[in-house]
């Protein structure tokens, strides 16, 4: 038996988990969040909210000098500022106004303003990571068994940080406590982690622990290693 | 001197249809100035394609701690060179596959270089990069991860830029990162 957060990998807006009651502040993103808070994390305010409260027809999102259209239907995201400039211009506070919108004028829109496409889900997970700061999932413990059902968008601002530990939990399914004792990765960045993947439906949660146990001798773990040092040289 | 046939080089492949980037991701990250086997396509959709094409294989290098070299290559575009691909292939540590996707059929083009790859990608890893996402972003990264679902296949999927080398280590990272866990 297991528990998705979406509908199914396919991350859009409408497969997005909203826990059940509100709590925490979101505190600004700390990029290197890397302890776990014992305080909960709860995706009720700012830009998360309302990303998190979509239904399926196209809307722009504004605050302050901010504004970005999103098409939840398609699984699309529009908007001239990049992911991280989009981030640091959102406080947690924020309040965003929703104002629905015809398909049409979003294409004439998107036209016009010369807008490439880019994934809801991508925009979703990011905003989560950054927002998280080591706290866990409202709803979730970490004895929670879980699994990674699919690789998130390792092209993502600070993602690629966490290539190892998307393979580990692609392969386990074990609880988050473990996972962190095993990949040497903090709980917090683990929860970060967590966190992104499972609002974007990329997660389910098991009743069984599953451990790959891969043997690897040390003359390859050596290889590895030389090699991977080689590429952040 | 290089001998890709031989079994006990350190080495990756990148393989993927004509105009995915294979060249220019090794040439992107290799150290030297890469070899290369460039020459005017003969086979009438890559000549649509590009003015020049690998005919036997691109050839790139990084060297590790202590000397060792890892030896990056690239295999043919053209399909009348897939003879060269199990050559390549022997004794590599995994597979990237680039997808070019403002290619007509780029779920097609997946399909076939994982069939191509089928004996090795049994004991081997695979990372799949897909380029020109800016040019076209359908196919959607979903709609990959989909087509592999079908074919049963667990590989990560990346879109990329094959002139940036932050990209291209990503795909290399990747792979090790399955090579490690996977």
């Amino acid at each position: 038996m297991s528990e998705t957060a979406g509908v199914g990998v396919h991350a859009s807006a409408s497969a997005l988990f909203v826990p059940a009651s509100v709590g925490e502040d979101i505190m600004p993103s700390d990029p290197d969040g890397k302890s776990a808070d014992s305080a909960v994390f709860c995706p009720d305010q700012g830009l998360l909210k309302a990303l998190l409260q979509l239904e399926t027809f196209p809307v722009a999102l504004t605050a302050n000098n901010v504004v970005l259209w999103l098409d939840p239907a398609k699984g699309l995201y529009f908007c001239p500022l990049t992911l991280e400039r989009l981030i640091a211009c959102c406080a947690p506070e924020n309040l965003f106004a929703v104002e629905p919108m015809s398909e049409p004028e979003l294409q004439r829109l998107v036209v016009q303003e010369k807008l490439s496409p880019r994934p809801l889900s991508s925009l979703v997970w990011y905003v989560v990571f950054k927002s998280s700061q080591g706290r866990l999932l409202q709803g979730t413990s970490a004895q929670d068994i879980v699994h990674l059902l699919r690789w998130p968008d390792l092209g993502l601002p600070e993602c690629r940080n966490y290539v190892k530990l998307a393979a580990f939990m692609h392969s386990n399914s074990m609880a988050l406590a473990d996972i962190a004792t095993a990949t040497h990765i903090p709980l917090g960045s683990v929860y970060d982690f967590y966190n992104a993947c499972y609002l974007t439906g990329l997660i389910e949660k098991v009743t069984n622990v599953q451990r790959h146990e891969k043997h690897i001798d040390g003359e390859r773990q050596n290889l590895l290693k030389k090699i991977r040092n080689r590429l952040m040289g | 001197m290089y001998n890709p046939n031989s079994h006990n080089q350190i080495k990756v492949v990148f393989t993927g249809c004509v105009g995915a980037g294979k060249t220019t991701a090794i040439t992107t990250i290799s150290e030297k100035p890469p070899v290369s086997t460039e020459v005017k396509p003969s086979e009438a959709s890559v000549i649509k394609r590009k003015a020049s094409t690998t005919v036997a294989m691109d050839y790139g290098e990084l060297t590790l701690d202590g000397g060792d070299k890892l030896y990056l290559y690239g295999t043919p575009g053209q399909r009348r060179f897939e003879f060269m691909t199990d050559i390549l292939t022997k004794g590599a540590l995994g597979l990237i596959v680039l997808i070019d996707n403002s290619h007509e059929n780029p779920l097609d083009e997946l399909d076939y270089y994982l069939n191509l790859n089928h004996r090795f990608l049994t004991d081997n890893p695979a990372v799949i990069g897909i380029t020109h996402y800016d040019v076209a972003s359908q196919p959607s990264v979903d709609d990959y991860y989909a087509a592999l679902a079908e074919r049963g296949d667990p590989w990560p999927v990346i879109h990329v830029d094959a002139r940036s080398a932050m990209d291209v280590k990503l795909l290399l990272d990747t792979l090790l990162a399955v090579l490690e866990f996977g």
